[in-house]
């Protein structure tokens, strides 16, 4: 094997040496990504579960007035 | 469609300098480029004009066999194709002065499971684009690559054909045969499933 | 650091495993006789097209699983594989132009092996557009499953090409046994191996975030019908 054979491998070793490494740390990412939906999802759930059942009294106000309470006017909600 | 395979012989006619250039070397690629581009266009329309008024569902919703459906739309699309080959294969030839020395049968073979290689899986990706947001790419990007044996096998075949001596087209018809089965076995398979959704 | 490997510490396993096959395929096993050095990508590129092969074909799988069932989780498999495949399928197609330059003088040629190989990788790629592009999540698995049973139909052409046609592309494996010597054997089978634990590394890993996706769906959904309903 002439040296500049060895200099070429060692290249073609050094780079899907680093092609793969960079594919474990992809990995590694989507499942820190994954963790962190996980943990997203449970948080949103527990807060969901613990919200108090609040009914909202379909009052007379026009939604025109008070946008946030589902009244009468309010078609699309 | 027509219009349209027209419109790309005018263009080929000035983007291939044909005194400069042998013509007859790159003649089948520029037919079957031409109707490759013609049937994409008319192939597409199968099912979108269904969905304006959603017509797409009293089909379905009619008593029978979906499998009809799917099998009208085939042979409307193949007829057009045909009907645009027809008229367009001596247009091509006249303009370009390409000389006919092949033989009658083979010809109108090639032209016929082209036609028909074309459309089968063409019909089938038009059901799934009609249906989808960016229906239009997805339907190109995903034919292009699927007609891509046609392709090999109706220029190869052409290219025998008009070659003087004529060479044998008979290995790429029969190319052409196994894929025009296959891909009419298949959609007729996975049809099915298309309307469960 | 610690940080590294607090958590998910075991996918860090395979990457030495990895890297051994490598380290052998390039610089521990012998040269080859006719081609010298530049004959070692082959053991990666087989590699490669081994796991490709594999990948497409839980694919085609995950699909049928999915049209007979309709139940979420083939659809992630077909998904999860898919994307893989790619991947390693981009792999083959980089590390056969560069073996190419070497052995054949050109990049690529339109030869039946190259041409369907690239084939395959369009198509794959446009199924996976097709998953991106698309919003609806039952029609998406249903269309792109659909493709993918059409699009596997490539992958035993593929495999047969250079045994059906004329290629340039050289067969290793034939009907008279594997037509390479023991040494060069060894470091083929071991990248082999070695990059499908990757793959089934990677489909664990893919399918757990696909699934954390699926969580927040679900919960967004479930949210949608309490408020709604």
């Amino acid at each position: 094997m002439t040296p500049l054979q060895h200099e070429y491998l060692l290249a073609l070793f050094g780079a899907y040496t680093g092609l793969f490494i960079i594919m474990f740390g992809f990995m590694y990412r989507m499942l820190q990504k994954s963790r962190k939906l996980d943990h997203d999802v449970k948080l949103l759930k527990e807060e969901w579960i613990g919200q108090p059942e609040v009914t909202v009294e379909p009052g007379d106000a026009n939604s025109a007035v008070m946008p946030t309470v589902r009244g009468q006017g309010m078609q699309d909600a | 469609m027509m219009a349209f395979v027209l419109m790309v012989i005018f263009v080929f006619a000035f983007a291939v300098d044909t005194g400069r250039v042998q013509f007859s070397l790159v003649f089948p690629g520029t037919l079957w480029m031409a109707f490759l581009f013609a049937g994409m266009i008319g192939i597409s329309r199968t099912y979108a004009h269904e969905v304006p008024e959603d017509t797409l569902t009293g089909l379905i919703l009619a008593p029978g066999d979906r499998m009809t459906i799917f099998l009208a739309k085939l042979t409307t699309a193949f007829l057009f194709m045909i009907a645009m080959e027809a008229i367009a294969t001596p247009i091509f030839f006249s303009l370009f002065n390409e000389p006919w020395n092949g033989s009658w049968g083979p010809m109108i073979l090639v032209l016929v499971l082209g036609a028909l290689g074309l459309v089968e899986l063409g019909t089938l990706l038009s059901a799934i684009s009609a249906n989808l947001k960016s229906g239009e790419m997805i339907f190109t990007v995903l034919l292009f690559p699927f007609e891509i044996p046609v392709l090999i096998c109706t220029v190869e075949a052409t290219q025998a054909m008009l070659s003087v001596p004529s060479g044998n087209p008979w290995l790429w018809l029969h190319g052409l045969m196994a894929y025009d089965a296959i891909f009419l076995v298949l959609p007729l398979l996975l049809y099915e499933y298309l309307w469960e959704v | 650091m610690k940080r590294l490997f607090a958590k998910d510490w075991w996918i860090w396993i395979v990457l030495p495993i990895m890297l051994l096959a490598l380290y052998y395929d390039f610089i521990g096993s012998p040269n080859d006789v006719q081609l010298g050095a530049s004959a070692r990508i082959l053991y990666f590129h087989i590699g490669s097209a081994a796991v490709a092969g594999i990948a497409f074909t839980v694919t085609a799988v995950a699909s049928i699983g999915y049209l007979i069932q309709r139940t979420v989780v083939w659809d992630i498999w077909a998904a999860a594989s898919a994307e893989i495949g790619t991947v390693f399928t981009t792999m083959i197609l980089v590390s056969g132009t560069i073996w190419g330059r070497v052995a054949w003088g050109a990049w690529w040629t339109w030869d039946p092996r190259l041409t369907a190989t690239l084939i395959l990788w369009v198509i794959f790629a446009g199924y996976l557009l097709l998953r991106e592009w698309s919003d609806n999540f039952e029609r998406r698995a249903t269309y792109s499953a659909i493709i993918a049973l059409i699009a596997y139909i490539d992958v035993p052409i593929d495999y047969m090409t250079i045994r059906w046609w004329r290629s340039i592309h050289p067969v290793i494996f034939t009907n008279q046994g594997i037509n390479m010597p023991v040494s060069m054997q060894i470091p083929m089978f071991l990248s082999m191996g070695a990059m499908t634990l990757v793959f089934i590394l990677w489909m664990a890993v893919r399918m757990r975030l696909m699934r954390a996706e699926m969580g927040v769906v679900d919960l967004k959904n479930a949210i949608r019908s309490h408020i709604e309903g």
